[in-house]
């Protein structure tokens, strides 16, 4: 089709409709908008309960909190409506009563979860990192749920006249605890715990300016964590995006889920002091008002009510149907190897590194000593082991010296590349190298250049030493790589509808076929483009298929991951084969054939430095990978595969040595080796006759067509020309004759012959 | 001295250095995350951390991006230097030069930090310039001294009055007078470093003037001999650093030693093929000055003037003069590119 202006700015169009969303809070029909007022003045009422209650209050009128574990005993699947009959709401104590923790979870948290002493202790102010460890499930049946109704306004409209969202709870009817999804099946899990801190927010949709709101920054900060559990195989996974609070003093975090039937924000508060039995008790007091004003703090900075948006409506409706509803109790160990200065100095150092008198590398992770996580909804128990992670400054620093070492092998190749290239000159030398060997490399270095373009975009920390080694991926894969390949291929389109056992004869036609055959070849300018076509669609669809396999359970994940390995790394299989069909002489044929005009032509298409550096430089991540139980992408060890893959190429360089070694053919059995075109050859008077001009037959010779000097013969028929070295001229396939040095000059640039266009195959 | 200097940065190595130097210093510390290193303050990296370090590192890096810009034009200017010099001269009076400053401006640093609070507490000169600006300012001086000006030009700065006041009689008076009084500016071909010199002193505000201005006193004293060096100072390796590169160093009439050694270099150069070369008259003597041997060997004329190897051998010297270089075929910029692609 033909792209015009119009077209072009159709499909713009098109695009911008089908790109643009609504603006800022997303609402597009009646019904969303009464949807989002009737939200809005929910959460004004249940934030102004919050308010007025105190550190003696039971909950009201908060979604979630209604009913607490000993109402669901009493009163098995009892409505959670407020007020209910008997309930008594001025008072709180920190047991079943009150709680919606059983009493022997509540018991196991204060034993031996938030257990440390408050006092001689330290806890790091930053700890945004990733916390990896162990999840034990402890009980998914022993205790009853809790029923939690979201309020029906949540739900989509039946139909398109429908404007008044409904009003009263709605219960999930089918809330089964056989499916993964509202339980956990697994006895043991991994857990990863994404903390990140939340200094600042915006007030306004859409806008990026964010303030900071927390006057009490050295005792309490709010924390955004992404909790991830999954079975070993990671074939139930479990995913829950929480605020929580973390309590410096005492190195505890409390974090809630947050949904539709679980308004969780208002909470904190009152379970920051669950440890507390005594509810007189000054210390917890001191928590609770403390707490307290930091969710008031965060709520009117952030103008919470104004900046929530459809999107925001349509997530807590989807995880108060899909997912269970978590609290997780988290203790972190203390750094007490340091003193409050020293943490103010390393916290300045991570933000804003100056070069201060820290030695970085002994900052211990970021520790969580014990942990539980309880899911009211599902009356699951979880036990969170000991886990650990790095500070996620610290990791960047890493990550940063990992793509800078990354760098420099981009760089060695690009180098070994230029050398390799510098080495293969001619189109004779190019036709001895395989397409296949450098389309996979190829595609090896267009693919981390899409990865590092993309990390580049999703990591602003890393952004400049990403964005280099993007650059410097994308020039090695689409400026050197491809424009070698494109030589390569140029000088191999001769080849293209020739069967294997003509190239390996290197005869390239019969005399009869050659009418058939198109004389014109198509020039490096058609080639060039169909072959990046082809590169960048290969390209795209396998970057395509990687970042979707990244989602992939794990044991399928594996396979993939193992099988490209395996294929991309025989990237020299095709050079040996190429090799052998070109049919390259033995290191010591080559050596004798001292004849200064075929010496160069029949070198190794490949330079050993090339094939060793190239092959080093590729297995290296590799083996970081598979054998470094702590890298960086926190891939799993197996070093049976990285050895198995080294030695899998260096059987690959064994063979290409030895074909260099003992001929290209040499595990060919010698009858499926057709004889080879020689360029070298007497000539019979009868051809002399045939072709040579008047004269010739007298002066045994010939002109040759390119210096118009004239080309002594070595003639079968005549003893007395057997003085002439048949190495001082050539004869092509179509009869001509030329001198050596003339024609080989001319076939490093094209591969026809000078005379009638007919192609000539390679030296 | 020819008036027409070289084109391109080929005959000055150690500007190429300075230049690249000022541009890649900065972009791989940016790239390591390690550009505090070239922050000096003095409160609290000097008198609480103690990292002296820094006192030495001050002068190799820019901190900011404009500045790195103005001191490669900077370096770009002062390229005379190094044509008067010669490289290695002016890489002996450029580490000179860094000493002196170096030593002076931090001598200076702890003097006033020491003085001051005495007087005034609380009040310190707490930064140090940033990037090579102190060095500059002392080349400066040499750059002054040393290059002649060639023209000037002036600009007036208001347009003349005219007849202020017709009524008035005196009017024809009043415009003689202010004729001769009108504010003028006079520059000369040299306004444009001068300007990027005042540029790059500005941007880093009070420290910069003030290291500027001792800098520059720096560089009048070295100059005249009151700070001893200026004949005798040299950098061990220099050699190596300089001819480990490709370029070969201008030394006035010196006799070229290795350029037997070179020759063998172009044959592995060389391509191996024949192409309608034309064959370089030997020479036969080896004091061929540097400079014509140097643009002999320059990777494009390569083809054209050596001979084919095949057919004459490996003993024949290729030398050749200035008119014969100038006699080659010009190799249009489609072939060229061509050639680096066929080779």
């Amino acid at each position: 089709m033909e792209i015009d202006a119009n077209t072009l700015i159709f499909i713009i169009i098109i695009l911008f409709i089908f790109f643009s969303s609504p603006d800022g809070d997303g609402v597009s029909s009646e019904y969303e908008f009464n949807q989002l007022e009737i939200l809005k003045e929910h959460m004004r009422m249940e934030f102004n309960s919050f308010t007025n209650m105190s550190y003696t209050d039971n909950f009201r009128n908060i979604t979630g909190f209604k009913l607490s574990y000993q109402d669901e005993l009493d009163k098995h699947g009892i409505n959670a409506t407020y007020p209910i009959d008997g309930k008594n709401y001025d008072n709180w104590k920190t047991n079943q009563q009150y709680l919606m923790l059983p009493d022997e979870v509540r018991n196991y948290i204060k034993s031996d979860v938030w257990n440390m002493s408050p006092v001689d202790n330290i806890y790091p102010w930053n700890i945004s990192s990733t916390v990896i460890g162990n999840i034990d499930l402890s009980s998914n049946h022993k205790f009853s749920k809790i029923k939690m109704p979201y309020p029906q306004f949540y739900e989509p409209p039946y139909d398109m006249n429908d404007n008044t969202p409904k009003t009263g709870d709605n219960y999930i009817e089918d809330w089964s605890n056989t499916s993964e999804l509202h339980n956990v099946t697994f006895e043991t899990g991994e857990l990863s715990i994404k903390v990140s801190h939340l200094d600042d927010v915006t007030n306004q949709i859409d806008s990026r300016k964010r303030y900071m709101f927390n006057s009490q920054d050295d005792r309490f900060k709010m924390l955004i964590l992404q909790v991830d559990f999954h079975d070993k195989y990671e074939k139930e996974k479990h995913s829950i995006n929480s605020l929580a609070v973390y309590d410096i003093q005492r190195g505890r975090i409390l974090s809630f889920s947050d949904s539709a039937k679980f308004h969780s924000l208002f909470a904190f508060p009152h379970y920051l002091t669950l440890t507390n039995s005594d509810s007189k008790d000054e210390e917890s007091k001191t928590i609770y008002e403390e707490s307290k004003k930091l969710i008031t703090e965060y709520w009117n900075r952030s103008n919470f009510v104004d900046t929530i948006t459809m999107t925001d409506l349509h997530n807590a409706y989807d995880d108060a149907n899909n997912k269970c509803e978590y609290m997780m109790f988290l203790q972190l160990s203390p750094w007490n190897e340091y003193d409050r200065d020293e943490m103010k100095l390393i916290d300045k150092e991570l933000n804003w590194p100056l070069g201060r008198p820290i030695n970085i590398s002994k900052i211990p992770p970021v520790t969580i000593k014990s942990g539980l996580m309880y899911s009211p909804d599902c009356g699951v128990t979880l036990i969170v082991n000991a886990s650990k992670g790095t500070l996620y400054e610290i990791k960047m620093r890493t990550i940063r010296i990992h793509i800078m070492f990354g760098i420099v092998l981009f760089i060695a190749q690009i180098y070994l590349l230029l050398r390799q290239m510098q080495h293969t000159n001619t189109p004779s030398s190019v036709n001895k190298i395989s397409v296949y060997t450098f389309s996979m490399i190829n595609l090896v270095d267009g693919l981390l250049a899409c990865i590092y373009f993309i990390s580049a975009s999703v990591i602003p920390e890393l952004y400049l030493p990403l964005i280099i080694s993007a650059f410097a991926s994308f020039i090695l894969a689409s400026i050197f790589e491809t424009r070698y390949l494109i030589s390569v291929y140029a000088s191999q389109v001769n080849e293209q509808s020739v069967s294997i056992r003509t190239l390996l004869s290197g005869n390239l036609e019969d005399a009869e076929r050659l009418g058939d055959r198109p004389v014109i070849i198509p020039d490096e300018a058609s080639i060039s483009s169909s072959l990046y076509g082809r590169v960048f669609f290969t390209l795209f669809v396998s970057a395509f298929v990687v970042l979707s396999s990244l989602t992939w359970p794990l044991h399928v994940r594996k396979i993939f991951e193992y099988t490209s390995l395996c294929v991309l790394y025989s990237y020299w299989v095709p050079q040996i084969f190429r090799n052998a069909i070109k049919g390259i002489q033995s290191r010591s044929a080559r050596t004798r054939n001292n004849n200064t005009a075929n010496r160069r032509q029949n070198k190794l298409p490949l330079l050993w430095s090339f094939v060793i550096g190239t092959s080093v430089i590729r297995i290296f991540p590799i083996i970081y990978v598979f054998t470094y139980s702590s890298n960086v992408f926190r891939h799993h060890r197996d070093v049976r595969f990285a050895v198995l893959l080294s030695l899998w190429l260096a059987f690959q360089i064994t063979v290409l040595y030895s074909q260099d070694i003992l001929g290209a053919r040499w595990f060919l059995p010698q009858h499926t080796i057709p004889e080879g075109y020689s360029y070298f050859k007497a000539i019979t008077l009868q051809y002399l006759s045939e072709h040579g001009d008047s004269n010739s037959m007298e002066t045994h010779s010939v002109d040759c067509a390119i210096c118009m000097s004239e080309i002594l013969l070595n003639i079968e028929d005549v003893s007395e020309t057997h003085k002439v070295d048949i190495y001082s001229y050539m004869v092509t396939p179509c009869n001509h004759i030329f001198h050596t040095a003339c024609l080989e000059n001319w076939m490093s640039y094209k591969l026809q012959c000078p005379v009638c266009r007919a192609p000539l195959h390679p030296i | 001295m020819s008036m027409e200097t070289p084109i391109g940065l080929r005959e000055y190595p150690v500007t190429k250095i300075c230049m690249v130097a000022t541009v890649m210093v900065p972009l791989i510390a940016a790239v390591t995350n390690v550009k505090y290193l070239f922050l000096a303050q003095f409160n609290p990296f000097i008198y609480e951390y103690h990292q002296y370090y820094r006192y030495i590192l001050f002068q190799l890096g820019c901190l900011n991006e404009s500045d790195v810009i103005l001191l490669v034009l900077i370096w770009y200017n002062f390229r005379h230097l190094e044509r008067l010099f010669g490289s290695y001269k002016y890489l002996n009076v450029i580490s000179l030069i860094w000493l002196y400053t170096s030593f002076i401006i931090v001598l200076c640093n702890i003097a006033i930090n020491s003085f001051i609070p005495a007087f005034k507490p609380g009040v310190i000169w707490n930064r140090l310039p940033s990037g090579p600006l102190p060095l500059v300012l002392a080349l400066f001086h040499f750059y002054k001294q040393f290059t002649p000006k060639i023209y000037q030009f002036q600009i007036l700065l208001f347009a003349p009055p005219k007849f202020w006041g017709k009524g008035n009689n005196n009017s024809l008076e009043d415009e003689g007078v202010s004729n001769r009084k009108r504010i003028m500016l006079t520059l000369t071909d040299q306004f444009l470093v001068d300007a990027l010199i005042v540029l790059l002193v500005l941007n880093q505000g009070l420290v910069g003037i003030f290291c500027g201005f001792i800098s520059w006193v720096i560089g009048i004293f070295i100059e005249k001999g009151l700070f001893l060096g200026m004949d005798h100072w040299e950098l061990p390796f220099v050699d190596w650093l300089l001819t480990g590169k490709k370029h070969r160093i201008i030394r006035p009439n010196l006799p070229v030693t290795d350029e037997t050694a070179l020759l063998q270099e172009d044959e592995s150069v060389d391509g191996g093929r024949s192409s309608n070369s034309i064959e370089g008259s030997s020479t036969g003597n080896n004091t061929i000055p540097a400079r014509n041997n140097e643009r002999s060997i320059r990777p494009e004329t390569l083809n054209f003037t050596n001979t084919n190897t095949i057919s004459t051998g490996s003993s024949d010297h290729i030398g050749g003069t200035d008119d014969q270089i100038d006699d080659e075929p010009v190799r249009p910029l489609r072939q060229q590119f061509l050639d680096v692609f066929r080779r």
